[in-house]
């Protein structure tokens, strides 16, 4: 089966309410539906009951039904940007980590966490010893740059323990920005920790011409993932397939599945199946897998998953 | 048999044609008005992740029943027939 390299879990404790109402905005957006507190409130309900997975056997379930192996899973922090979830940033992190180191390897946990915080650093040591993180989330949606000083700490701190670091890159919900969230500053950010591997989340969404155009600057340790191009190109299959299939072309072996689960599936296996087919179609022959041996991505080429 | 038989026949018909309505018209997908109630919806270019996730609240909301969220499968939504049938089923007790 496929590895999904970009995934999440989802449940209300762990998003800042600012967050969840965006995301009900960003969905009503979408669907061209108007927008107000009484379609926010009807919409937040029906989300949440596709959305919420509070162990995983949720997740686990639809990834069976949908042929999806491996899933990694992304903590998102908003709480400096946002406000507080529910939840504290430490139990975000141990909580959703617990849960994926008990799902016999199908779900693969990156820790998250705002550069910004005090205790970043403290935070992504104990979640990578400690709590059974393998790789870090960067989400610079809010009022920092990759390559601030912040947030070069914390990636020195998953390169010391070996572990890869996925950032969102592109476009983002209406209260955050996407300003720093530039492909630039992510090749820039790889090139300065060559030993560490790095995933441009959502390949940029609508900017992944960028790695295209300028693909002699992209270091070696930097991959990518097509998580949230569901909907990319109005959700047009022949169009997403063929600029994945022109990612591949330059990128050989390089470019992953991803889903940004639940956000575009909705633990749906109906939904998800049909994504992983797409794709596993596009990126013709050359999948990329995560070696639970030595916790890293790799290229497995030849194979077909799905005769 | 083939009266009971034809009753159900236009039962799903009517719920057919709600939902093509609905996706027609909530939304936006015209091109709904021009297949026939066994065609592929995905195929066709009809209905996209979010349109399930829609039709899906819609048939909820209208006809009064919950989705076995695991038991759907492509099947279900593979024509207005096909949907319309799960729809019936789910509410054949009322």
């Amino acid at each position: 089966m496929i590895d999904d390299v970009h995934g999440n879990l989802y449940a209300p404790r762990w998003y800042p309410n600012e967050f969840q109402r965006a995301m009900v905005r960003d969905y009503l957006g979408r669907r061209g539906k108007p927008v107000n507190q009484v379609s926010i409130a009807e919409a937040l309900c029906s989300l949440n009951r596709l959305l919420i997975d509070q162990d995983g056997r949720r997740t686990v379930a639809t990834m069976d039904a949908a042929g999806i192996g491996t899933r990694l899973v992304m903590i998102l922090d908003f709480g400096v940007e946002l406000g507080e979830a529910e939840a504290s940033v430490e139990q975000i992190n141990s909580e959703v980590l617990e849960i994926c180191a008990r799902s016999s390897g199908r779900l693969v946990g990156f820790c998250g966490v705002d550069p910004r915080r005090p205790n970043a650093c403290a935070l992504v040591r104990q979640a990578l010893r400690d709590w059974g993180g393998k790789g870090l989330k960067l989400h610079p949606t809010g009022d920092w740059s990759l390559l601030d000083e912040r947030c070069l700490a914390v990636v020195s701190v998953a390169a010391d323990h070996g572990a890869p670091v996925l950032s969102h890159l592109g476009k983002t919900v209406d209260i955050l920005s996407d300003r720093s969230a530039s492909p630039s500053d992510f090749v820039e950010l790889a090139r300065r920790f060559p030993s560490c591997q790095f995933v441009a989340g959502h390949c940029g969404f609508g900017l992944w011409p960028f790695f295209v155009e300028y693909a002699d600057s992209v270091p070696s340790n930097l991959w990518f993932d097509v998580g949230g191009w569901q909907e990319l190109y109005g959700g047009n299959a022949v169009a997403q397939a063929t600029a994945i299939a022109q990612l591949c072309e330059v990128f050989p072996g390089r470019v992953a599945f991803g889903t940004d689960a639940p956000f575009y599936g909705f633990n749906m296996p109906l939904i998800e199946g049909r994504w992983r087919a797409l794709v596993e179609r596009a990126v013709g022959g050359r999948y990329v897998e995560w070696d639970r041996s030595d916790c890293k991505l790799r290229t497995r080429i030849g194979a077909t998953y799905h005769p | 048999m083939s009266h009971v038989s034809d009753r159900d026949e236009a039962r799903l018909v009517a719920i057919a044609e709600e939902l093509r309505a609905f996706i027609a018209i909530d939304l936006g997908r015209h091109g709904v008005s021009f297949i026939s109630i066994d065609d592929d919806l995905f195929g066709s270019g009809v209905l996209d992740s979010m349109g399930v996730v829609e039709v899906m609240s819609f048939c909820e909301a209208r006809y009064q029943f919950t989705f076995d969220l695991s038991a759907i499968g492509e099947e279900t939504f593979s024509s207005l027939r096909r949907l319309a049938g799960c729809v019936a089923s789910a509410t054949s007790h009322t």
